[in-house]
């Protein structure tokens, strides 16, 4: 019982380091989280969503503060942005039940692939 | 003004996404990159910085709900503090000219990821539970 709780909380640091690690370095990192909670901890969907959450606001707190003390960090526009993605969140959870999602979800998949190989061949 | 304006419209748009479930971020950043002058370092910053108010919203939300398990959050956490204190450092210093590049390929494994591999359901998504 103590060695299984010993490598769950391993397998649970592991999860952190990679997460923090990628939020850090590409400025996103809930995309892994919860699939990862679901994978490694067989976390319930549900329980994921709302524990992913949780992990990534403090982890998000770090790496903008070390953003910051580089110089990195836009205040002024991150607070026009985050106005405008209080009211389209409210939004897009209103729609959730409406929207098929699966078609949804390959149409930004596909804008994804063309944004990052724009981004690549953009100088 | 303009340019607030836009700014405003580029949030109301990843918020929608974010709200969708779809990941807002990931979106927002190339559309930060892509169509103004900030750089992909600023980008990655602003995205970051934006989505505290939505997630201590959604948190709160969750947290009525029971959804989260807080003997998870502890011990992630922890081993998150240290990545990102790590993955900060890189990206804001020796991976500072190669960020755009960095990301760029991390946007493209995932989309392709993401149009392949069919998700589970959703609870609660009436359209993927009929099919």
């Amino acid at each position: 019982m103590r060695w299984f709780s010993l490598i769950e909380r391993t397998k649970k640091l592991g999860i952190g380091f990679a997460t923090g690690f990628i939020n850090g370095l590409i400025g996103v990192g809930g995309t892994l989280l919860v699939p990862s909670l679901i994978h490694f901890l067989r976390t319930e969907r549900r329980i994921a969503h709302g524990t992913s959450l949780a992990i990534i606001l403090p982890t998000s707190l770090i790496s903008i503060f070390i953003y910051g003390k580089n110089g990195a960090m836009k205040y002024e526009i991150g607070i026009w942005i985050a106005i405008g993605g209080l009211v389209g969140g409210y939004l897009g959870a209103r729609w959730l039940k409406r929207i098929p999602i699966i078609w949804l979800k390959r149409f930004f998949a596909l804008l994804m692939i063309i944004a990052g190989t724009r981004m690549i061949y953009h100088s | 003004m303009n340019n607030l304006l836009l700014f405003l419209l580029l949030g109301m748009a990843m918020g929608i996404i974010s709200g969708l479930g779809l990941g807002g971020g990931k979106i927002l950043i190339p559309a930060l990159v892509l169509f103004t002058s900030i750089t992909q370092a600023e980008a990655q910053g602003i995205t970051l910085f934006s989505f505290i108010p939505i997630s201590i919203i959604a948190i709160l939300t969750h947290m009525k709900e029971r959804n989260i398990k807080w003997s998870i959050v502890g011990w992630v956490v922890t081993g998150a503090i240290f990545g990102s204190i790590l993955g900060s450092m890189i990206a804001m210093g020796p991976f500072l000219p190669y960020l755009r590049t960095v990301f760029g390929i991390f946007l493209i494994v995932l989309g392709l990821f993401e149009f392949f591999v069919r998700d589970q359901p959703r609870e609660g998504d009436h359209q993927l539970r009929s099919r």
